[in-house]
C-alpha cells in the first residue's frame, strides 16, 4: 500500500492547532477554481512520490519532538482512507494527533474506519447547490458518466457534504469549518446560515472566513474569478453577519 | 587590551557619545591603563595570547573594583528595606517600585548598570490592589528603567508561575516596545500555564522578549539562579567575577591540523585563560575591597559565597569551517555531519580542561568555572571571523527543523548560558500554540534557552541583548543615541549581519 504524496511541510502552523507536519496527497475528487495547490488535483503527477506507511512514519518522526501532530491535506485525503487509517494508527502510537483536511465530498458510511482514527477534521464547505457545479466540478458533471451523475445527485442536489459535517460535529471530530468568500458566485449569506445552524451548538469549533485570492493562480483559473474578490470591508460584513447568527469563534483571513 | 592616553582624548572628543557614556568609557579606559602584568601578575605569555586576539577579556579592565555581573536578591529589600539607603520595607506598590529604582542605581556591574533587576512578577504580585492603577504604575516603572538604565544588558525575569503581575508586565512591555529591560520567562511546562506562555510567545514575537529559559534544566545545574545580562544563568544573590572568552575561529586559523588544534593549541590557550581568570577573581576578592565596602554584601543582597566565573567561547562555527577546509571538505558548520563531529570534539576538549581546573573563590559552583556560549562583541577585526557562540553563520542557516536539531546538542556544554534565536514571519503571531510547540520541543531536545522575534519589528535581538534598528540607523548617521548597547549592536550587525537572519515562514 502506497500513498502518492505531493509535498511534505515539516512545520506548519495553519493546518490545525499547534505546530504540525503537513502531508499533501496527490489527487482530488474536486477541481475548485480557486485551488491554490492545483498541481495536487490530478490523480497522477510526476512531481509526486509514493510513500509506504513506514516511510511516512519515519519522515514524521524526524519532526519530533517539535510537533504535536500531523495533518493530511491535499488533494483530498479521504480518497486514501485505507492507507491513512493504517498510517494514523501508527502515528497515534507516537503520541501525535492526526488531522484530515477535507472538502467533505465523501461517503460517510464508507469512511468509518478513517473517521475513527482521525482526531479532528478541518472541513472546507465549498458551497451549496448549483454553485458547486461551476466552482468545484467544472467540466465534469456535464459528462454522462455514472460518477458524475452520482456527484450531481449527492452533493449538488443532496447536500451530502453538509450532512457529513453534521455527523462529524456530533462525534466531536471537527476543529474548524472554512468558507471561502467569493462575491457574486453563490449566496454566501445563505451558506453561512446553514453552517451556523450546524456549528452553533459547538462553541469550540472555529469558523474561518477566507477572502478568495486570484494572485498566484494559473491564468485560466484567475480569469473566471475576476471581479469576484471581496474587499476587506465586505469580508468584515460577512463576519459581522456570522456573529449576528450567534457564532463567536471566528477567524478572518484577509 | 591596555589603553593609552590617546584613548582618553578620543572619548572626550567623540561626536556621538553622550556625557554619561563618556564618563563610563573614561572609567573603563582608566581600568585598562595599568599593565595587567604589574597589577594582576599576568605572565608575558598570557598577555601575548590576549594581544594575539586568541583570548579576549572583553575589555573588562585590569584595575578591577567590582565583579562583572552582580545578581542581587531583591527580596531582601521587600523584607528588610535597605539600611544603607535609609529605606524602610515597602508598604505598597509605589514604595516597592520607587525603592527598586533607587536600588538599581547602586547595583554595579561591568557596564556600571545593573544586569539583573529582579524576578519582577513575584516581587510585584503581593503589592497589587487595583488593576488599572497598578498597570499604569508598572508601565511607568518599566519605561523609567529604559530611559535611565541606558544599557540593554539589564535583564528582568518573570515566571514560571502565571500571575496577575506577570500578565500586566507582558502587556506593558508590548505597549512600550522598549529595548530595556531585557526579559526572560523561566518556563517550566509543569508550572507555567499554557495561557500565560502564549501571552509570552506573543510578546516575544512582537517585541523580542521575553525569551524562554528552560527553568527545570537550569535549576538542576545551578540551583537558585537568575537569567541576567544577555542570557547568563548565574547564582542568585551572587553573580560572576569575570567573563573571558576564547576566540575559537582565531585559534583554529593557527592550526595546521585538527590534531594540533585539539591536542596542542586548545589545551594551551584554555589553560592560559583559566590562569587569567584565577588572577582576576583573586584581585577582586583579595585586593579590591569590593565585598568589604558593599552594602549589598553587608545587608544580604549578595554573598561572596555565591559568585562564580564564566569561561566563554565564540567562533565555534569558524573554527569548524577552518578544519573542514583543511580536510578538503566543501561544507560549512550547520549542515555538515563531519562539521558537527569536529565541533563536539572541540567542545568536549574544552569542557574537560575547564572541569579539571580548580577555580578560585567559586565554591558555589564546586570550585569550577562555568562554560558560557558568549555571543560576541565587536572589539577587534578578529570578531568578524568569530561567529557568536556555537551559532551557525548568518546566511548558512539550514531550515528551522534541521537548525533546531543541529543546535540542541551543543546547549549542554554551557551551564552558565547559551541560547539560539529564530526570526519568524507574521503568520506565527496568530499561532502562539505552534511557537510554543517548537519551544517545548527545543527544551525536550536539550535546549537551555530560545528566543524568537518577527523579522519586521524595529526591536531586534542582536546576540543576546536588544536594540532598535532605528537607533542603529541614527548612530550610523553620527547622531548621539540613548543606549550604549546600540553601539555594540551596530558593530555586530556589521560583522555578522544579524539583522538578516533566515526568516522562518
Amino acid at each position: 500500500m502506497r500513498l502518492p504524496v505531493h509535498r511534505i511541510i515539516p512545520f506548519a502552523n495553519v493546518d490545525g492547532l499547534g505546530n504540525r507536519t503537513s502531508i499533501f496527497v496527490q489527487g482530488c475528487n474536486a477541481n475548485c477554481l480557486y485551488c491554490h495547490n492545483p498541481e495536487t488535483i490530478p490523480m497522477k503527477s510526476r512531481e509526486s512520490t509514493l510513500f509506504s506507511v513506514e516511510e511516512l512514519v519515519s519522515v514524521i518522526k524526524n519532526s519530533m519532538p517539535f510537533i504535536r501532530g500531523i495533518t493530511v491535506s491535499g488533494g483530498e485525503p479521504t480518497l486514501y482512507q485505507h492507507f491513512l487509517t493504517e498510517l494514523f494508527k501508527q502515528v497515534h502510537d507516537l503520541g501525535l494527533t492526526c488531522y484530515v483536511d477535507t472538502n467533505g465530498f465523501f461517503n460517510y458510511n464508507q469512511l468509518q474506519n478513517l473517521i475513527e482514527q482521525t482526531d479532528k477534521f478541518l472541513f472546507d464547505i465549498k458551497g451549496l447547490g448549483q454553485s458547486l457545479e461551476q466552482l468545484c466540478f467544472s467540466g465534469f458533471l456535464n459528462q454522462r458518466v455514472v460518477l458524475a451523475r452520482n456527484y450531481q445527485q449527492r452533493f449538488v442536489i443532496g447536500d451530502e457534504h453538509f450532512k457529513n459535517l453534521a455527523q462529524l460535529l456530533q462525534q466531536d471530530k471537527i476543529e474548524e469549518v472554512r468558507l471561502v468568500s467569493i462575491k457574486h458566485h453563490y449566496d454566501e449569506y445563505g451558506i453561512l446560515e446553514k453552517i451556523a445552524d450546524l456549528i452553533k451548538p459547538y462553541p469550540k469549533v472555529c469558523l474561518k472566513l477566507i477572502r478568495v485570492h486570484t494572485r498566484g493562480l494559473p491564468e485560466e483559473r484567475a480569469i473566471k474569478l475576476k471581479g469576484k474578490e471581496p474587499s476587506r470591508a465586505e469580508l468584515t460584513l460577512l463576519e459581522e453577519y456570522a456573529r449576528s447568527l450567534g457564532l463567536k469563534n471566528i477567524i478572518k483571513i484577509i | 587590551m591596555q589603553s593609552n592616553l590617546q584613548d582618553i582624548i578620543e572619548i572626550v572628543t567623540s561626536p556621538t557619545l553622550t556625557p554619561q557614556q563618556k564618563l563610563i568609557s573614561l572609567g573603563n579606559t582608566a581600568e585598562r591603563l595599568i599593565s595587567p602584568i604589574e597589577l594582576l601578575d599576568y605572565t608575558e605569555t598570557e598577555l601575548f595570547y590576549i594581544n594575539k586576539q586568541m583570548i579576549c577579556d572583553l575589555n573588562e579592565g585590569y584595575a578591577l573594583y567590582r565583579p562583572r555581573y552582580i545578581v542581587p536578591d531583591y527580596r531582601v529589600f521587600v523584607e528588610n528595606g535597605c539600611r544603607f539607603l535609609e529605606l524602610d520595607p515597602p508598604q505598597d506598590l509605589d514604595d516597592l517600585l520607587d525603592g527598586l529604582l533607587i536600588l538599581y542605581t547602586h547595583v554595579p556591574s561591568v557596564t556600571s548598570f545593573p544586569v539583573f533587576i529582579g524576578h519582577l512578577d513575584s516581587l510585584i504580585e503581593p503589592f497589587l490592589t487595583d488593576e488599572a492603577e497598578d498597570y499604569r504604575k508598572i508601565k511607568r516603572f518599566l519605561n523609567h528603567i529604559d530611559k535611565t538604565i541606558t544599557d540593554s544588558f539589564c535583564h528582568s525575569n518573570i515566571g514560571p508561575a502565571e500571575s496577575n503581575a506577570g500578565r500586566l508586565i507582558l502587556k506593558a512591555v508590548v505597549e512600550l516596545g522598549n529595548p530595556t529591560p531585557n526579559m526572560s520567562i523561566r518556563y517550566d511546562k509543569q508550572k507555567t500555564s499554557r495561557e500565560f506562555a502564549k501571552l509570552a510567545v506573543a510578546a516575544c514575537l512582537q517585541v523580542s522578549k521575553p525569551s524562554f529559559s528552560n527553568d527545570a534544566y537550569y535549576n538542576s545545574e545551578i540551583g537558585s539562579h537568575a537569567i541576567c545580562s544577555c542570557y547568563n544563568a548565574l547564582p542568585l544573590a551572587g553573580g560572576a567575577y569575570t567573563l573571558s572568552r576564547l576566540r575559537l575561529g582565531t585559534i583554529a586559523k593557527e592550526a595546521d591540523s585538527l590534531d594540533i588544534l585539539i591536542n596542542e593549541l586548545l589545551p594551551k590557550v584554555s589553560k592560559l585563560m583559566l590562569s587569567i581568570m584565577d588572577k582576576r577573581n583573586a584581585f577582586i576578592v583579595e585586593k579590591s575591597n569590593f565585598f568589604e565596602s558593599s552594602f549589598l554584601q553587608k545587608e544580604g543582597f549578595i554573598s561572596k559565597d555565591n559568585f562564580t566565573a564564566m569561561f566563554g567561547i565564540v567562533g565555534l562555527a569558524d573554527a569548524v569551517n577552518s578544519m573542514l577546509a583543511l580536510e578538503g571538505l566543501n561544507e560549512t558548520f550547520g549542515s555538515s555531519i563531519r562539521g558537527d563531529e569536529i565541533a563536539h570534539l572541540i567542545m568536549k576538549t574544552i569542557e574537560l580542561i575547564v572541569a579539571e581546573h580548580q577555580g578560585k573563590y567559586v565554591t558555589r559552583t564546586n570550585d569550577r568555572y562555568l562554560l558560557h556560549a558568549q555571543v560576541g562583541a565587536s572589539l577587534h577585526e578578529e570578531d568578524k571571523e568569530n561567529t557568536p557562540a556555537h551559532r551557525i553563520r548568518v546566511g548558512e542557516e539550514p531550515a528551522l527543523l534541521d537548525h533546531l536539531k543541529q543546535s540542541a546538542p551543543f546547549h549542554r556544554y554551557f551551564p552558565s548560558g547559551t541560547g539560539d534565536l529564530f526570526a519568524f514571519d507574521q503568520t506565527w503571531l496568530t499561532h502562539p500554540d505552534a511557537v510554543l510547540d517548537i519551544i517545548e520541543g527545543a527544551f525536550a531536545s536539550g535546549y537551555r534557552y530560545i528566543t524568537t522575534y518577527l523579522q519586521n519589528s524595529d526591536l531586534i535581538r542582536v546576540t543576546g541583548y536588544l536594540v532598535k534598528k532605528s537607533e542603529v540607523e541614527k548612530l550610523r548617521s553620527d547622531q548621539a543615541v540613548l543606549r550604549d548597547t546600540t553601539i555594540y549592536g551596530m558593530g555586530t550587525a556589521d560583522n555578522s549581519q544579524v539583522f538578516d537572519r533566515r526568516l522562518r515562514k
